[in-house]
């Protein structure tokens, strides 16, 4: 009987589990292409020639990791394809029309060119403008525009290509507001390859707003009003890749665009792959082990628990590569500057000075990955400043408690409870385990005073933002101390001018600028005279004019602490091992490309070696 | 049996009435806002287009002529648009149905498969040392969350053995039977999980008592071999509480591939609901709720049918 039953159960499991095993591989993805095309053959190319430049893309970080942009020295070649793991998958892919944060720009990056690129250094350079230069004060920019580029569709892109696009873009979900913000009035066609952008204010960084792609991402507009929808599925750029196939949630392939205007430094036409196959992972580790285990050949994290796993595999022999970049984006927080008893600022530095970085970075999983922060700008920012680094209130226990302590005891207390209460602060975070562990930490250095009744609770992302952003026409919030990230790589007018504007319309008639708020504003937090500076700022293009001007800014958020920080957010790419260019790409003009910022890969220069 | 099918049918749509808009006021009373999710932070600097969209989407209605237009809309067939990827909220779940369907109906037959024999055999050796064996194996099983032993099971099968893919989703229409069943085998499996140790346990009990029929003990009398007085007599009487049992986990199954279909990256409906849940998509919401609830049902119906079927003392009742 024993024999009999075992013959009938073991066969099941094993043809299920052998069979379905040996069926065709989806897994061999990165060393030859399935497509068929011409450029299929052994054709090499020497790499793109550069003068030799190594800058530094992100902080030095500690372990085997790659954080500098470097020039590629591998020979490269045609063909193959990169299957990446994504963190999420992208809801949209209309530029103007869509959201589209870190994986979906790695995606909408692949069809849609920006105008302008960045380059290692942190400056702007030529993409599709080819050049550019403002008016006298500022308020028009003018753009000479690449020649011969055409969409996917054959439509060619010039200057009334961007004219018709400002009519989607003035009115797009996503690019109305940038409009806002870059002020721009007007896009006026001045002949078939030159454009100018009419601002309503003078800008000083307005090309800046070219490299997002909410305004500065190309797309055929014609097709886009043909089909306002599926565009979304199927955009069309003049990007190096072009649409194959998009199985939402699942898999999109895009394949080698063969009209791609761009060549290399040997004028070999780009891109080399044949084709990116993108693939939502949202599970952390499940998209490291689908890395590991050649599933994917490539993946992107924004979590430094997951960099850390990467290099513990990394570390016990996996044949990978890790590119990390740990920008300008630092985490931390908001203090709802409105709110008693955050309204005082012996509370906010107190508890900032309460708040042992060290151990909050220990508990995101960052140590030795993430640096502390102490303002807007990385150590490897042009915009950093020793000065700020110096004067932002570090941990310091006892000088926080006894601030703490002064409020507790003044009779003027703006809380209005009696001398010797303790003061209630709503801590909160989305329900990410590495942000509650962080929070974890920081709830018992504040509770431990025995002054400070910390009240956590943990919102979902959109939950979050809205309870920060608050309602019209005030938009004043309700939360207490907020989990935030502040900052990018962008010129800093891009996200301090809206950051920091008038948060009501209120106090903006209350200092006579009439119409100036911001809803972004989201730690309620005013100083005319800091604004006074951040709008001198886009009123010079005098790099130590405006440095001066963004370190004053910076002084005063480290004297006012309507913020706080925890560590720069290391990002990553990895990769098998044969990947090749991720971070070494050209500009049109030769120069040094900006890397992999936020693990956002460029693909027209990847390739694969061997 | 046409009585009987008329009223089953009355509270299948009673039942999705009452989940249409128990889900509608669920959601609504979540804070959170789905331009905020549509527009992305640096949308949200130009509060009139913020304004201009809530009024597109209809947004600013108050809730009940919300759910009263999209109960409209559904009896006109017309399950409405996400509000943030445009998408026809149907085409989402046709698109979706095959890959949780698949799982789910892979995940029962994986149980029922490993099931049958487990409490069979677990019964026809009672209180031996194989039964204690396989009861601690069901323990575990039902011990062990889905997602831990998916967990294990990339682990085991993808890191140690390189048999399958971790994740993705290959479909039958695209790249074959056996492609599909590559990428459906890991998250199938650590779905059947618990069902199949659920089955097993209850066909154990069920066949302890129909072992000790009479009519079993006759058919042993006779020298029928014991395989043979398993599957042929013992087997059938025994399975009517397991066939309850698997339409209800089918169900089950169904809304249950959320945390599976994630570990796994798979484009199923518990992906796109989960999304939806955190962009507060509420038309997606609905749409994918309310046909998870009637597969729900109709399955359910379907199964006490089938018990009707099974059981001559019922129908006669």
């Amino acid at each position: 009987m024993k024999k009999s039953w075992l013959k009938l159960v073991a066969p099941l499991f094993v043809i299920a589990l052998i069979g379905a095993a040996c069926g065709d591989s989806d897994s061999d993805s990165s060393t030859s292409s399935d497509t068929e095309s011409s450029t299929e053959t052994e054709t090499t190319t020497a790499a793109p020639e550069t003068e030799d430049t190594v800058l530094e893309a992100g902080t030095e970080a500690e372990g085997d990791v790659d954080t500098e942009v470097e020039e590629v020295a591998e020979e490269s070649s045609y063909g193959g394809s990169v299957i990446i793991g994504l963190e999420a998958e992208s809801t949209g892919l209309r530029p103007w029309e869509d959201a589209c944060s870190s994986p979906c720009l790695v995606m909408m990056t692949s069809m849609i060119d920006r105008m302008v690129e960045r380059r290692a250094d942190g400056t702007y350079g030529p993409w599709l403008a080819k050049s550019w230069s403002p008016n006298d004060d500022y308020t028009a920019w003018t753009f000479e525009l690449q020649e011969g580029v055409t969409f996917h569709n054959g439509n060619p892109f010039n200057a009334q290509t961007l004219v018709d696009m400002f009519e989607l873009q003035k009115v797009g979900a996503v690019a109305a507001g940038v409009v806002s913000a870059a002020k721009v009035g007007e896009v006026v066609a001045v002949d078939e390859l030159t454009v100018k952008y009419v601002l309503t204010g003078a800008h000083s960084a307005f090309p800046a707003f070219l490299y997002g792609v909410g305004l500065g991402g190309v797309f055929d507009p014609a097709a886009a009003n043909e089909d306002f929808d599926g565009f979304s599925m199927n955009p069309v750029g003049t990007g190096p890749f072009m649409m194959e196939s998009r199985d939402l949630d699942n898999e999109t392939i895009v394949v080698r665009n063969p009209n791609y205007w761009m060549s290399d430094g040997d004028g070999n036409q780009l891109p080399y792959l044949d084709s990116i196959s993108f693939r939502p992972i949202p599970d952390e580790g499940t998209r490291l082990d689908s890395l590991l285990s050649g599933t994917t050949s490539m993946m992107q994290t924004l979590r430094q628990g997951t960099i850390r796993d990467a290099r513990a595999a990394k570390a016990d022999g996996a044949d990978i590569v890790l590119l990390e970049f740990q920008g300008n984006n630092v985490g931390g927080g908001q203090y709802n500057n409105n709110n008693p008893p955050l309204d005082d600022v012996r509370v906010r530095k107190g508890l900032t000075q309460m708040n042992n970085q060290d151990a909050v970075i220990e508990a995101l999983g960052g140590t030795g990955i993430s640096l502390p922060g102490t303002q807007w700008f990385s150590p490897d920012s042009p915009w950093y400043s020793e000065k700020v680094a110096a004067a932002w209130p570090k941990f310091d226990y006892d000088a926080g408690k006894a601030l703490i302590e002064e409020y507790v005891n003044d009779p003027e207390r703006s809380d209005g409870k009696a001398v010797g209460d303790n003061i209630e602060v709503e801590l909160s975070c989305p329900p990410d385990p590495t942000l509650i562990a962080a929070i974890q930490v920081i709830e018992q250095l504040w509770s431990a005073t025995g002054m400070v009744d910390v009240n956590v609770t943990n919102y979902d992302q959109q939950t979050h933002i809205n309870y920060a952003l608050g309602a019209p026409p005030d938009f004043m919030g309700e939360h207490g101390a907020h989990c935030w990230r502040w900052s990018s790589n962008d010129d800093p007018s891009t996200y301090l001018n809206t950051a920091f504007a008038p948060h009501t319309l209120g106090v903006a008639a209350a200092y006579g600028l009439d119409g100036i708020f911001s809803p972004l504003n989201f730690p309620n937090y005013f100083d005319i005279e800091m604004f006074g500076w951040l709008v001198a700022a886009i009123g010079t293009d005098v790099f130590e004019e405006r440095y001066a001007l963004y370190e004053m800014v910076m002084m005063r958020l480290a004297r006012d602490v309507p913020v706080w920080y925890s560590g720069h957010t290391a990002t990553m790419l990895a990769t098998e091992s044969n990947i090749v260019g991720v971070n070494g790409w050209l500009l049109p003009d030769g120069t040094l490309g900006a890397g992999f910022p936020s693990a956002v890969a460029r693909w027209s220069q990847v390739f694969i070696d061997g | 049996m046409g009585k009987i099918l008329i009223v089953r049918l009355a509270r299948l749509i009673a039942t999705l009435f009452a989940v249409s808009l128990l889900t509608f006021l669920l959601v609504e009373q979540l804070p959170g806002d789905p331009v905020i999710a549509l527009l992305g932070p640096e949308g949200l600097y130009d509060w009139d287009t913020v304004e201009r969209i809530r009024e597109e989407l209809k947004l600013n209605d108050p809730t009940l002529v919300r759910y009263g237009r999209w109960v409209g809309d559904v009896l006109q067939g017309d399950l409405g648009k996400s509000y943030i990827t445009d998408q026809p909220v149907a085409d989402a779940i046709r698109d979706r149905v095959p890959v949780t369907l698949e799982l789910a109906l892979l995940a029962t037959v994986i149980a029922a498969v490993c099931a049958v024999p487990i409490g069979a055999f677990s019964a026809y050796r009672e209180g031996g040392r194989l039964d204690r064996l396989l009861s601690g194996f069901t323990t575990a099983a039902l011990s062990i969350p889905g997602f831990v032993a998916a967990i294990f099971f990339i682990w085991l099968f993808t890191l140690k053995f390189n048999w399958f893919p971790s994740t993705g989703w290959n479909r039958i229409t695209d790249k074959g039977l056996w492609a599909n069943l590559k990428t459906a085998i890991l998250p199938a499996s650590a779905l059947a999980l618990a069902p199949l140790a659920v089955n097993a346990r209850l066909i154990r009990a069920d066949m302890i008592g129909t072992l000790k029929e009479d009519y079993v003990l006759s058919a042993r009398a006779k020298g029928l071999k014991s395989r043979y007085i398993l599957m042929r007599h013992a087997l059938r009487p025994s399975a009517l509480t397991a066939v309850t049992v698997f339409g209800l986990q089918l169900g089950g199954l169904i809304g249950g591939t959320v945390v599976i279909e994630t570990i796994f990256a798979l484009p199923g409906l518990g992906t796109r609901l989960i999304s939806a849940i955190y962009q507060r998509d509420v038309l997606m919401i609905q749409g994918i709720t309310l046909f998870v609830a009637t597969v729900y049902v109709v399955v359910n119906t379907a199964v006490d049918l089938l018990y009707l079927a099974l059981d001559p003392r019922i129908r006669r009742q």
